[in-house]
C-alpha cells in the first residue's frame, strides 16, 4: 500500500467522499460538503446554489449570506466574485447532477487561480456529492411516506371518535380505520365492515353493495356474511331494483323493513331463505350515494332497535369514509409508488419491498435475496434519433417484457431514465439469480418495433445478493448498480455479480479522471498502428491509429478505460488533437520514405465531443497545410452513435470536413439503432463492420446475413467496407466471398508501435514482431 | 497591553503579583490568564478577577507559560488589554466534548456583541483533550464567516494528558471552549508556521475515526508508528513515555499547499491505535515528520514576521504566542529560551505573553485553521 501514488487532490477526494458518506440527511450532507470543499481547496467560501437560492454556504455568518452575488456568479460561471469583507475572490463552479440544477461554487482570496487539478477535484467532489444526495433523497422520501401514513392514521382515529357512542363500536371502527390506514387491501376493509355490522347490530346477514360502474341501476355485492352461495346466485337472477338496498340508495336515507316477507319490493330469494327483517343505510363516496350497507335477520319477531339503527348508520358512514379514503389512497398509493410510464414499482416501493425481503431473509435462514440493476446501453440514441415518444414506447414495451421475464413473486421496478431493477426473493443460490438475469437479458435483447423501426436494446445487468439479509436495502441496490457499471464496461458478459473490490474500481475511475488531466499535459500517450489490409491479395492498404495511455505507475491503460472518461471531461479534445497531429506526422514520414509504394491511407477516430469542437476544421486545415499530407489519404472514423445525435447538425459538420478533401468512415457499423436507410443522409465513404458481426460469422448464420446486407448496401451506395476484428482464416475467407474489400484484426496483426509497424510495412503481412525481425 | 508574571507557589500570592504587574492602576478591557494546572485554580482566578475589578477574563491551564522574561513552568502569566481602542466580548460554552462544533459556535456568537470597529479577531481557548479540535474551528467559522480571523490554542496540563482547565470570569471549568471577540481600531496580525518536514515513505490511513487512527497501510497504527520510528523501549509500553516521544514525532497529512501536522498525543496499547489531537481522515496519506532546532527557530522568525506584516506599519503593542508543546520538545530548555527571546526581538520591546499548547488555532486564509506543532503569533497594535 505504501506504493500508493497520486497528488494531494486524490487524497482530498478520498477524504471528502469518506466524510460525506457519513451523513444521513440531505441538508447535513450539503452543509458538510461545502465545508469540506472549502477545506480541500483552501478557500474561504463554498456554496451550493439552486436558481435564486443558496442551499448551503460556508464563509459567512448565517444571517449575512450574499445570496444574490453567489447565485449570479454560479449561474454565469464567473471567474471572479467581489464579496463584502473579502474583496475580489477567484471562483470555480461546477454543475451538480443532484440536487436538480444546483451548482457548487468555491471562492478564494488571493492571487492563486484554480488550476486544472483543482477543477478536476471540484468536479469529482461534485459528482460524489450528487451520488450521496441522490441516495439520501430516496431515503428521505421513504421517511416522509412513513410519516404521512402516520398522520393519516391520526386523522382516522379522530374521525372515528366523532362517530362513536359505544366503546365496542369505537374499537371495531378503529380497527377498520387502522386497516384503512395500514393500506390493507380494499376487500379486507369491506370484509371488516360487514362483519362488524353483523356483530354489532346482531344480525346474521350483512352485505356491502356498490353501484356497478357498467350498469348504474344495479348494485353489486362486494362483501357479505350470512348468505349461502346458492342464495346469492338466486338473487342475481332477480331484477336489480328489488330489495331494501336499492330503496335506501334511491331515497338516500336509512330504510327499515320490519316484516320482510310482506315487503312489496322483497327479493324472493331472500324470502325463501327465511329473512324476517332487513335494513339498509346509504354509503357515499365523496358525498355521492354509491351503495348501501345492509343487514338482515332470519330470527322470527326480531326488531331493529333505534340504537341498532344508529349503529348501522354510523357504520355506513364509516364505510363511506373507507371507500373514499381507500379508493383515493389506492390511487394515490399507486401514483406515489409506481412509475407513471411503465406502471412498474418505482425506486421507493422497490426499496421498501427490498427492505422487507431482507428482514425476511434475516428470519429465514438459507435463502438468497438478489437485486438486479439493469441499464440499457445507448438508450439515449433512441431518444436522439427517433424522438422521446419512441423512447417512451420502448421503455413501456421493455417494462412489459421485464415483468414477463420474472416470477410473480419477484418485484420489477423502473428506477428512472433507462434504469430498471428486479428483486428476486427466496431462491436457493446465486445461480438462480443469474438464470433470471440471463432470461431478462435474452428477452430485452429481442428487437422492438416502434413506428416501423426495429430497435435493438442491449441491457447491462449488475447482480448483488444477500444471504443473511444483513445489508441495507440501499446498499444492496448500490452494489448492484456498481456491478452494472462493470458489466457495461466489459460489454460482453451477460451480467456481472458484485464483488466488494468494485467499489475500489469506482474510486479508481475518479482517480483516473484526475490522472488523465495530468496525462494530457505530460503527454503520457502513445500511438499504435493496426494495418488495414486489402482482403484480395492481403496487402497493406493503410493503418488505423489507436491511442494508448502509458501511465507512469499503472502501466498501459486500454482505451476502453479512459476514452469514456476523457469524453465526459472534455479531455478528449486536446487528446484527439494530439492523436491527429502525431498520426499525420508519422504516416507522412512513412509515405515520404517509400514513394514507390502506392497511396497509404490513415484512419483516425474522432469522438463526438471532438466533432462538436468548433476549432476542429481550422486545426485540421493547419495540420494538412503544414505537413503537406494528402487529405485524400486521411479517413476520419466516427461511431454510428455519434452520427445519431443531432442528425442535422452532424450532417452539416461532416459536409464541412468533407470539403477539406478527406474521407469519412462510420465505425462499429451495425451496433446502432436505425435502419440502414439513413446512411444516404451522411456524406460517408467507408463503412466499418463491427466486430460482433465478424466474431460469429459462419456460412448461413444470422451474422453473415447482416454482414452480407451491409456489404451489399455499401456496394449500392459505392462505399468501401472494412471488416473489423478478423481473427481466423475462416472469417477472412467468408468476408472475401461476400465481397468485403478491406479488413483488420489480429489475424493480420495486432496494433503495433510505430517502429514495429515500419518493419511490418517492409516485410508485409505475416511478419510477426520479434519473430523474424531480420 | 501589559503582562505580569509570578512563579509564587501560593495561588493568592501568585495571582496578586502577576495581576498587580499587569494591571497597575489601569482598568482592563480584557484579562487573559495562562497558568500551570498545579495551582489552586479557583483561588488564583478569584484573586486575579478581584484585582482587576471584575474585568472580563478568559484563560486556560498550560503545558508551560511564555512571558517576556522567557519560558517557564509552574507559573502564571496575566495579560491585561486596555484602552479606548478595544471593544471586547467574552463567552463560555461547557460540556463541549461530543458537541465541540456547537460549543464553539456558541462562543463565536460573542462577535456580534462587540462594537463596530474596523478590525476584529476571535480568540478561542479550548480543551484539547475533548475531541477533534478542528470542529472548534468549523463551529466558529460557521458563525463568523471569513471576515473575522480566528486565533488561539488548546489548554494543556503539563503533559499529563489527563484534564485541562478553562477560565471565564471567575469560573474554572474543564471540557469547555472560552473565547474573546476583540474589535480594534488598529490592525491585528496573525502569523502561523511549523518548521517540520516529511521523512520517509508516505502511508495510507486505512482505518481511522475522527482523531483516532487505527491502521496505517492496513497494519495496526501504533505498531507501524513505533517500528518505523524505532521508538525507545519505554515508549512501547508506558503512556507517559510514549507521549514524550510522540511530541517530537508528529504525523503530516497531504494538503493543497503542503502538509498539515498532527500531534500524536496518546497511544492505546490495547487496540494498538494512535490518538491525535485533531481528525486524521481515513483514505488520506500520512507521513512521519521531523524537525530540528534550526527549522523550528526559522519558523519562529517567519511567524513573527508574518504577524507584523499584517499590521500595515503600525507599531505592535504586544504579542500573544500560542506555541506547540512539541516544538518545546524539539528545542529543549535552552532552545525555547532562544525562541522566546527571538519573539521578544520581533516584538521590538512590546510585551509578550503566551503558553505551550496542545494544538493551535489560526485561521486567516481559507477555511482550515486548526494546527498542530505550530507557533501562532497574534500581534496587536
Amino acid at each position: 500500500m505504501s506504493t500508493y501514488s497520486g497528488g494531494w487532490s486524490t487524497q482530498q477526494l478520498a477524504e471528502f467522499l469518506t466524510a460525506i458518506a457519513s451523513y444521513s440527511e440531505q441538508s447535513g450532507a450539503l452543509t458538510g460538503a461545502v465545508e469540506r470543499v472549502a477545506e480541500a481547496l483552501e478557500a474561504e467560501v463554498a456554496a451550493i446554489v439552486q436558481g435564486d437560492n443558496v442551499l448551503a454556504a460556508v464563509g459567512f455568518p448565517p444571517d449575512d449570506i450574499p445570496t444574490e452575488l453567489l447565485c449570479r456568479a454560479a449561474a454565469r460561471d464567473s471567474a471572479t466574485i467581489e464579496l463584502p469583507s473579502l474583496g475580489v475572490c477567484r471562483v470555480s463552479v461546477v454543475a451538480l447532477e443532484t440536487p436538480k440544477d444546483a451548482r457548487l461554487l468555491v471562492a478564494r482570496t488571493g492571487d492563486s487561480e484554480f488550476v486544472k487539478e483543482e477543477a478536476v477535484l471540484l468536479r469529482a467532489m461534485g459528482r460524489g456529492l450528487a451520488l450521496t444526495i441522490r441516495s439520501l433523497a430516496a431515503l428521505e422520501e421513504e421517511r416522509h411516506l412513513r410519516a404521512r401514513s402516520e398522520a393519516q392514521s391520526r386523522e382516522n382515529v379522530r374521525l372515528v371518535r366523532q362517530l362513536q357512542e359505544r366503546q365496542t363500536l369505537l374499537e371495531r371502527l378503529a380497527k377498520i380505520g387502522q386497516s384503512i390506514s395500514h393500506r390493507a387491501p380494499f376487500a379486507e376493509v369491506l370484509d371488516a365492515i360487514v362483519r362488524g355490522a353483523s356483530e354489532l347490530v346482531n344480525a346474521e346477514i350483512a352485505s356491502f353493495r356498490l353501484r356497478d360502474q357498467a350498469n348504474p341501476d344495479a348494485l353489486v355485492i362486494l362483501a357479505q356474511v350470512g348468505l349461502a352461495p346458492e342464495v346469492l346466485a338466486d338473487m342475481a337472477r332477480e331484477p336489480a331494483s328489488r330489495g331494501v338496498s336499492p330503496r335506501s340508495v334511491a331515497e338516500d336515507h336509512l330504510v327499515v323493513i320490519a316484516d320482510y316477507p310482506r315487503f312489496e319490493g322483497a327479493v324472493a330469494a331472500l324470502v325463501r331463505d327465511g329473512v324476517q327483517v332487513a335494513m339498509a343505510a346509504p354509503v357515499r363516496e365523496t358525498g355521492q350515494v354509491v351503495g348501501s350497507l345492509t343487514v338482515a335477520s332470519r330470527e322470527a319477531g326480531r326488531v331493529f332497535t333505534p340504537a341498532e339503527q344508529d349503529t348501522l348508520v354510523a357504520f355506513a358512514e364509516h364505510a363511506s369514509l373507507a371507500l373514499t379514503d381507500s379508493k383515493m389512497a389506492a390511487a394515490m398509493q399507486h401514483q406515489v409508488l409506481h412509475d407513471a410510464l411503465t406502471g412498474l414499482p418505482n425506486r421507493t416501493l422497490f426499496l421498501d419491498r427490498l427492505e422487507h425481503a431482507l428482514a425476511r431473509a434475516r428470519r429465514e435462514v438459507g435463502s438468497i435475496t438478489g437485486v438486479l440493476f439493469i441499464d440499457l446501453d445507448r438508450f439515449k440514441n433512441v431518444n436522439d434519433s427517433l424522438g422521446h415518444e419512441a423512447g417512451d414506447q420502448l421503455l413501456i414495451q421493455l417494462g412489459r417484457r421485464l415483468r414477463g421475464s420474472i416470477r410473480e413473486v419477484d418485484t420489477p421496478a423502473r428506477l428512472g431514465g433507462d434504469e430498471f431493477a428486479v428483486l428476486v426473493e427466496g431462491v436457493a443460490e446465486l445461480n438462480d439469480v443469474i438464470i433470471v438475469a440471463q432470461r431478462i437479458r435474452d428477452n430485452l435483447r429481442q428487437p422492438v418495433t416502434i413506428g416501423g423501426n426495429e430497435i435493438f436494446s442491449n441491457p447491462s445487468i449488475g447482480v448483488a445478493t444477500s444471504s443473511d439479509g444483513r445489508e441495507a436495502a440501499s446498499e444492496l441496490l448500490r452494489n448492484a448498480d456498481t456491478a452494472m457499471y462493470r458489466a457495461k464496461e466489459t460489454g460482453t458478459r451477460p451480467c456481472v455479480v458484485f464483488e466488494p473490490t468494485m467499489h475500489a474500481a469506482v474510486m479508481r475511475r475518479l482517480e483516473l479522471d484526475a490522472d488523465l488531466e495530468r496525462a494530457v499535459e505530460r503527454n503520457e500517450f502513445e500511438l499504435h498502428y493496426q494495418p488495414v489490409v486489402r482482403l484480395q491479395g492481403e496487402t497493406i492498404d493503410g493503418a488505423e491509429a489507436l491511442v494508448r495511455w502509458r501511465h507512469p505507475v499503472k502501466g498501459l491503460i486500454p482505451p476502453a478505460e479512459f476514452i469514456g472518461v476523457a469524453e465526459e471531461t472534455g479531455q478528449i479534445v486536446p487528446l484527439g488533437r494530439w492523436v491527429l497531429q502525431e498520426a499525420i506526422r508519422q504516416v507522412g514520414e512513412w509515405e515520404a520514405a517509400s514513394t514507390d509504394r502506392g497511396p497509404f491511407s490513415l484512419s483516425v477516430n474522432v469522438s463526438g465531443r471532438q466533432l462538436q469542437d468548433p476549432d476542429l476544421i481550422g486545426q485540421l486545415t493547419r495540420m494538412l497545410d503544414e505537413t503537406g499530407f494528402n487529405p485524400a489519404h486521411l479517413v476520419l472514423e466516427i461511431t454510428e452513435s455519434v452520427l445519431m445525435q443531432d442528425m442535422t447538425g452532424t450532417v452539416a459538420r461532416l459536409r464541412e470536413l468533407k470539403r477539406l478533401g478527406l474521407r469519412l468512415a462510420i465505425d462499429d457499423f451495425g451496433t446502432g439503432y436505425s435502419s440502414l436507410g439513413y446512411l444516404r443522409h451522411f456524406p460517408v465513404d467507408v463503412l466499418k463492420i463491427d466486430r460482433t458481426f465478424v466474431d460469429d460469422i459462419t456460412e448461413g448464420s444470422e451474422q453473415s446475413a447482416v454482414a452480407r446486407a451491409i456489404i451489399g448496401l455499401s456496394d449500392a451506395l459505392h462505399l468501401t467496407t472494412v471488416a473489423e476484428g478478423i481473427e481466423t482464416a475462416g472469417q477472412l475467407d467468408l468476408l472475401r466471398q461476400l465481397g468485403c474489400e478491406l479488413g483488420q484484426g489480429y489475424y493480420f496483426s495486432r496494433p503495433l508501435l510505430a517502429k514495429a509497424f515500419e518493419a511490418l510495412l517492409r516485410h508485409g503481412i505475416g511478419w510477426k514482431p520479434g519473430v523474424s525481425a531480420a | 497591553m501589559r503582562v505580569g508574571r509570578s512563579a509564587a507557589l501560593d495561588a493568592r500570592a501568585a495571582g496578586e503579583e502577576a495581576a498587580g504587574q499587569a494591571l497597575g492602576q489601569d482598568k482592563a478591557s480584557l484579562v487573559v490568564v495562562f497558568c500551570s494546572d498545579a495551582y489552586d485554580l479557583e483561588q488564583l482566578i478569584r484573586t486575579i478577577s478581584e484585582r482587576s475589578g471584575g474585568a472580563p477574563l478568559i484563560g486556560c491551564s498550560t503545558a508551560g507559560e511564555i512571558g517576556v522574561s522567557g519560558p517557564g513552568d509552574a507559573s502564571v502569566i496575566v495579560t491585561a488589554l486596555g484602552g479606548e481602542g478595544f471593544s471586547i466580548a467574552t463567552a463560555l460554552a461547557t460540556n463541549a466534548s461530543g458537541r465541540l462544533r456547537l460549543a464553539s459556535a456558541e462562543v463565536a456568537a460573542s462577535v456580534s456583541r462587540v462594537a463596530e470597529r474596523p478590525y476584529k479577531v476571535l480568540m478561542l481557548l479550548s480543551d484539547g483533550l475533548s475531541g477533534d479540535q478542528q470542529e472548534v474551528v468549523r463551529g466558529a467559522y460557521s458563525v463568523v464567516g471569513a471576515a473575522v480571523p480566528l486565533v488561539g490554542g488548546c489548554a494543556g496540563d503539563d503533559l499529563k494528558m489527563k484534564r485541562t482547565y478553562q477560565f471565564h470570569g471567575t469560573q474554572v471549568v474543564t471540557d469547555a471552549v472560552v473565547g474573546a471577540a476583540i474589535a480594534s481600531d488598529s490592525p491585528m496580525g496573525i502569523g502561523v508556521r511549523h518548521g517540520w518536514r516529511r521523512v520517509g515513505e508516505p502511508m495510507l490511513v486505512t482505518g481511522s475515526a475522527d482523531n483516532r487512527v487505527f491502521t496505517l497501510d492496513d497494519k495496526p497504527a501504533l505498531d507501524i508508528y513505533l517500528d518505523r520510528l524505532d521508538a525507545p523501549a519505554g515508549a512501547r509500553m508506558d503512556g507517559a513515555a510514549f507521549t514524550r516521544f510522540a511530541i517530537t514525532h508528529p504525523l503530516g497529512l497531504s494538503r493543497r499547499s503542503g502538509e498539515e501536522v498532527r500531534f500524536v498525543g496518546e497511544a492505546n496499547f490495547e487496540d494498538r491505535s494512535l490518538v491525535c489531537i485533531a481528525g486524521v481522515p481515513q483514505g488520506g496519506l500520512a507521513w512521519f515528520m521531523e524537525g530540528d532546532d534550526t527549522s523550528v527557530l526559522e519558523a519562529t522568525d517567519a511567524a513573527c514576521s508574518d504577524a507584523l506584516a499584517s499590521l500595515d506599519g503600525h507599531r505592535p503593542v504586544g504579542f500573544l504566542a500560542f506555541d506547540c508543546i512539541a516544538r518545546r520538545g524539539v528545542l529543549g530548555d535552552e532552545g525555547i529560551r532562544r525562541e522566546v527571546s527571538r519573539i521578544g526581538l520581533h516584538a521590538g520591546g512590546a510585551p509578550i505573553a503566551g503558553f505551550y499548547t496542545y494544538g493551535e488555532i489560526a485561521r486567516t486564509n481559507g477555511v482550515s485553521g486548526f494546527h498542530n506543532q505550530t507557533l501562532v503569533i497574534l500581534a496587536l497594535s
